[in-house]
């Protein structure tokens, strides 16, 4: 026991220093890998507790992207006519929900992370860090079984997946950092100003008529590509266009756009997250 | 003497807050900034006409730094135990905030060697949603147990919580001592080098009480570096070696557990009299 205390003191982890906040605020990124296994517990409660009484469970997960699909092909296919180059505008549609709905859901779950667990926020010691990593990171599974269904339909309008479908991780991974940089920034704004949780979904829906969920980003004019590449769910959900149908346009150039974007934004979130965080037991 | 060696040095700890009314004009909010200057003529009026108003109605916005503690400077030493003694609002829970990071302090600095566990509340991380048994493993990992640990001790946790029939049972449907009795039963079975202990978490009815201190002096005698902050004066002075007294978030004293004791009671007695 002894010797294990002394070892770790070694390698540097110890002693635990505690002292006022100054200066610019440390990453720490290893200790958030070191508790990680709280993001599984807490993703998992999340999840437990979501369908937990609830008559349909897990199948929610598909009801919500469904529904939304019937509703735009009435809306988007029926009366408005909107060009998906080629393909049949359910799947064209349902291609672009179920990205979105996980982006949507995570980036409210992340935006009140703190203040749901303001409980723990107050009460123990663990990296803040894990709760908005938790909070996009718990819609995996819904997205997981909505991306089942969405192989289901493919089939139906006799759309098969080509060697594109290797890229969907990739592009399901860059939705998840998309929203984690919002919910850093959003979650900790979120715990001084309340305001945020009015904002939330008054903000997604609008940011829904800037991203090509409804419609083609093929619509915004060849020059304003990279401004509305400014929106990093427009990479991704041209990317899983590209992946999944046929004979719809690789993300293009602009796409770089997006990367700097999510890049910029989540190195800045991540200090941001950390610099205000000393404050969260104090002030939420 | 390696069994001297330090685990917790504390030198010059302070934690302040800020009381009564609003740093800075952002940190109010519009509701708040409209309503003062709203009201900014009637304090006007009630500070220069009516004296009894300005304390009233439209009491002044203007608050003022309070230390919740200062000039705290201890260290703990391997396998030792050391009580802290004060009134409630003293700043004995601060203490255990700060060493535990669940808050920074303001000045002065801590260092802690090992892996620190707090007992401080029970049922911290519970959901009520959630059977006894998933609430176990999920507070038992954000209190710093692994899977493993969890997997070992569960069977332990759930015996001493005495809820065994209802463990696959929601919580919301638990009464309440049945909830603390297991959220106290979590947290006494971590096991880390350094123990945070709040006496307050010994709950329940008479005898299940008497089993949380006794499990605490368990953990106290087991060799753990333990910090224990006691409300029940003999339990504290039989558990501690060593102990301190804060009193208006000052370090009064420091000294064997019996005579700390004593001038906590003879202070506390002295006050009644004023009173």
């Amino acid at each position: 026991m002894k010797s294990e205390v002394q070892g770790v003191r070694q390698s540097g982890r110890w002693p635990v220093e505690i002292r006022p906040p100054s200066g610019w605020p440390r990453l720490d990124l290893p200790s958030v890998w070191r508790r990680i296994d709280i993001v599984y517990i807490l993703g998992l409660r999340d999840i437990k507790v979501r369908y937990k009484q609830s008559f349909a469970g897990i199948t929610w997960a598909v009801i919500q992207p469904l529904i939304t699909m019937f509703v735009f092909t009435a809306v988007f296919d029926g009366v408005v006519k909107v060009p998906t180059g080629g393909s049949p505008y359910p799947l064209f549609a349902l291609a672009a929900l179920v990205p979105w709905t996980y982006f949507v859901h995570s980036i409210t779950k992340a935006t009140t992370c703190l203040i749901v667990d303001q409980d723990l926020i107050r009460r123990v010691y663990f990296p803040r860090l894990i709760l908005p990593i938790s909070a996009v990171s718990g819609g995996i599974v819904d997205f997981l079984i909505a991306f089942s269904l969405l192989l289901i339909v493919m089939p139906i309008y006799g759309v098969g997946p080509s060697l594109a479908i290797l890229l969907i991780p990739a592009f399901f991974l860059f939705s998840l950092m998309t929203a984690l940089t919002l919910g850093l920034w959003l979650s900790a704004i979120n715990v001084r100003y309340r305001d945020v949780n009015n904002a939330i979904p008054f903000f997604t829906q609008i940011l829904m008529f800037a991203s090509p969920v409804a419609y083609p980003s093929s619509v915004v004019p060849a020059q304003w590509q990279w401004a509305y590449a400014l929106n990093p769910m427009a990479t991704v959900i041209d990317g899983f266009r590209w992946a999944l149908l046929d004979g719809q346009p690789a993300p293009g150039p602009s796409s770089l756009v997006s990367i700097a974007v999510v890049t910029v934004g989540l190195v800045g979130g991540l200090y941001f997250f950390r610099w205000q965080e000393d404050r969260f037991a104090d002030v939420v | 003497m390696s069994s001297s060696r330090a685990m917790i040095e504390v030198e010059g700890l302070g934690k302040s807050y800020w009381v009564g009314g609003e740093r800075l004009v952002d940190h109010m909010g519009m509701h708040a900034l409209i309503e003062s200057a709203l009201s900014a003529p009637v304090r006007w009026l009630g500070q220069n006409f009516m004296r009894r108003a300005q304390t009233s109605r439209f009491p002044m916005t203007e608050g003022h730094m309070k230390w919740a503690l200062r000039d705290i400077s201890f260290e703990v030493c391997e396998g030792e135990v050391l009580g802290v003694v004060g009134h409630n609002g003293a700043g004995k829970s601060v203490l255990l905030k700060l060493l535990s990071q669940i808050t920074r302090p303001s000045e002065g600095r801590a260092r802690i060697y090992g892996r620190v566990g707090s007992m401080l509340e029970a049922g911290t991380g519970f959901h009520g949603e959630l059977t006894g048994r998933e609430n176990i493993r999920l507070a038992g990992a954000i209190l710093g147990m692994s899977r493993a640990q969890i997997a070992d001790r569960l069977d332990e946790i759930v015996a001493f919580s005495e809820v065994e029939e209802y463990i696959d049972t929601p919580i919301k449907r638990y009464s309440s001592g049945m909830i603390m009795r297991l959220g106290f039963s979590v947290a006494a079975h971590l096991d880390t080098d350094i123990m945070l202990i709040d006496e307050v978490l010994a709950v329940g009815d008479q005898r299940f009480k008497r089993r949380c201190i006794e499990k605490m002096r368990s953990v106290a005698t087991s060799g753990k570096t333990v910090v224990f902050v006691g409300h029940d004066l003999q339990v504290l002075e039989r558990i501690s070696d060593r102990a301190i007294l804060i009193r208006q978030g000052r370090m009064q004293m420091e000294g064997a557990p019996g005579d700390v004791v004593a001038e906590h009671v003879r202070w506390a007695d002295g006050r009644q009299l004023d009173d």
